[in-house]
């Protein structure tokens, strides 16, 4: 334990200036947060001079809120970016390579931190009592692990963001072409309805959930307990060529049915996500 | 005498690029190490490898009877490393270093590491990111020796050193090395300064390790042999065939033997060759001489240096 909290507070003067900052946005957070709980007049006890300035108010508050997430969310990237690869894994010269560090040690040493800042700022934006119907939650920690992901097997921030850059163009075009390869059998064998049910949609969304999930968790724990950032490199390749199939695997097929002249329309469906629905299903449910 | 790094037949490619071939050496406990070559001979590559900062593509290498891929941090903590690429964390203050470097060492002498402080004057409040390097390597070598590692391994320390800094460094580690029964293997193209420090010498070239013994049998094997001729000396057929850098002017030569016995051996051989009778002189050669002899004949492909 004792080496754990060394290793936080050795990280944490490391990245003291931008933790500052990260601080300060928590707590804007908590003054907006205060703020807007304040702020619970109903209009109709107002007169209208005080009306307008009720509006202006709410005006200001909600560019300050939008701005502060907005430039927390990059600090806090760069604060988990930062104390990641302060102890780099891909570069030997890194200090603690020759160091008695146990590389499980600084996983759980590097988790904890991490895990505790996004934990602190989700629970900062919580306060603020900001909702979102389209932001589920769960949508947090495959980011969260992804960032943690690309930082472990890269050397610096522009390493980073190239890196990302390639990788997920790549991972989509790859996807795209393994797609249309799909899309090309299932319009010439009409397979499209007894391979991919109707609800399919959600199903690609929640499969690429999970493999965001679990690729980034198996490529971190890969790359801290190996050290084979090569190998670590293909797991994160294969895990968002994965996630783009399974996350456009639906729509994509819907998409390629609508070549078949057996099934399908071009309507939108119900739930409004733009893809098209088999005919089928679209006369089913009207 | 147990050997505490045993290197045996290792082999590293970069790429196509032989690094390191066939080299294999043992560091007895206790002695001081010194793994000589000229810039890209491969000693960094040798000491990455020993400490499992690279995988070898071939051969065995130990550190205290342990191979390097399993060195794990109970072995580590036993290792004192100081390089001249290594990273510190650079935004810590010396005395933050020391609290970090406390807390994960186990045998951390904090009496030890306060006369560490004092040779090598280093402010404990100053970021070591404000430090000039040889200062940021005195602060290296603070938090690698503070522990008393069984085996310190020092990869270029010297070098870009001012001189007066690298002999402050160099006079700290001979005052600890008089007192610690430590074991240090030291990399270096400054001869001059780690002949102060090491009891052997292995020299490195192009990859391959061509010598490697106690500096003692280098000392007493490389000699310059300075003859005087009454009658002066025609040309060099008349020197031994493996006479490295011969010199002859007038009536005197003089050349370097790789491979010395006895002043007896010497003057039978030098009779053998001028039966009209010569003064001989054979006197030692420092490091630095052997070392460039060596290096310079092995890169005209003469192997008689061997």
């Amino acid at each position: 334990m004792n080496i754990l909290l060394a290793h936080i507070k050795k990280d944490a003067i490391t990245v003291r200036k931008l933790l500052y900052v990260w601080a300060a946005f928590v707590g804007i957070d908590l003054v907006f947060g205060i703020a807007t709980h304040a702020l619970h007049i109903s209009p109709k006890e107002l007169s209208p001079q005080g009306a307008a300035w009720f509006m202006a108010t709410i005006f200001s508050l909600l560019i300050g809120i939008i701005s502060t997430l907005l430039f927390q969310a990059v600090v806090l990237m760069l604060l988990i970016v930062r104390i990641i690869q302060t102890d780099s894994l891909i570069d030997p010269d890194a200090y603690w390579r020759t160091r008695p560090i146990a590389r499980l040690n600084l996983l759980k040493e590097k988790t904890l931190f991490t895990g505790s800042l996004a934990i602190a700022s989700a629970l900062a934006v919580f306060a603020l009592g900001v909702q979102s119907n389209n932001l589920d939650p769960k949508f947090y920690l495959p980011l969260f692990l992804g960032l943690v992901a690309f930082a472990a097997i890269t050397k610096n921030l522009s390493n980073l963001i190239l890196t990302f850059l390639g990788f997920t163009i790549g991972a989509h075009i790859l996807s795209g072409v393994a797609l249309s390869i799909l899309r090309y059998l299932v319009s010439i064998t009409g397979t499209t309805q007894s391979i991919f049910p109707i609800h399919s949609a959600n199903a690609a969304s929640a499969g690429a959930f999970a493999v965001y999930t679990l690729g980034f968790l198996v490529i971190i724990a890969h790359q801290y307990l190996t050290l084979q950032t090569r190998r670590s490199q293909i797991l994160l390749g294969l895990t968002l060529f994965l996630a783009a199939f399974a996350s456009n695997f639906g729509c994509r097929l819907y998409q390629a049915a609508i070549r078949s002249p057996f099934l399908i329309t071009t309507q939108k469906n119900r739930r409004g996500s733009g893809c098209p629905v088999p005919r089928r299903f679209f006369d089913a449910n009207n | 005498m147990n050997p505490i790094i045993e290197i045996d037949n290792f082999l590293y490619r970069y790429g196509n690029v032989t690094a390191v071939q066939n080299l294999s050496l043992q560091v007895p406990e206790g002695s001081v190490y010194a793994f000589l070559g000229t810039n890209g001979a491969g000693k960094t590559t040798t000491i990455k490898a020993l400490l499992n900062l690279l995988g070898p593509i071939g051969g065995n290498l130990k550190v205290f009877g342990i191979p390097s891929s399993q060195l794990g941090p109970k072995e580590l903590a036993q290792i004192g490393y100081v390089s001249e690429s290594q990273k510190l964390p650079e935004e810590l203050t010396v005395k933050e270093l020391i609290d970090y470097s406390r807390a994960i060492y186990p045998t951390w002498d904090d009496d030890f590491c306060s006369r560490l402080l004092n040779t090598l004057s280093l402010p404990l409040d100053r970021k070591i990111s404000q430090f000039s390097r040889g200062m940021k390597i005195k602060a290296a070598m603070l938090v690698s020796l503070a522990y008393r590692p069984r085996l310190l391994v020092l990869d270029e320390p010297f070098s870009g050193l001012d001189p007066l800094v690298r002999d402050e460094l160099i006079q700290a580690l001979i005052a600890l090395f008089e007192h610690e029964n430590w074991t240090m293997f030291i990399s270096s193209h400054d001869i001059d300064d780690v002949e102060r420090l090491a009891d052997w010498v292995g020299i490195i070239d192009a990859g391959r390790l061509h010598i490697s013994g106690s500096l003692d049998d280098l000392h007493a094997r490389f000699k310059r042999i300075d003859i005087t001729l009454p009658d002066g000396i025609a040309d060099r057929s008349h020197l031994p065939a493996d006479a490295l850098q011969p010199e002859i002017m007038g009536g005197s030569a003089r050349w370097i033997d790789p491979h010395f016995t006895s002043e007896a051996d010497l003057q039978r051989r030098i009779a053998e060759r001028f039966p009209q009778g010569t003064r001989v002189n054979a006197s030692p050669l420092s490091l630095r001489d052997i070392f460039v002899v060596t290096t310079r004949a092995l890169h005209q492909n003469n192997t008689s240096v061997l």
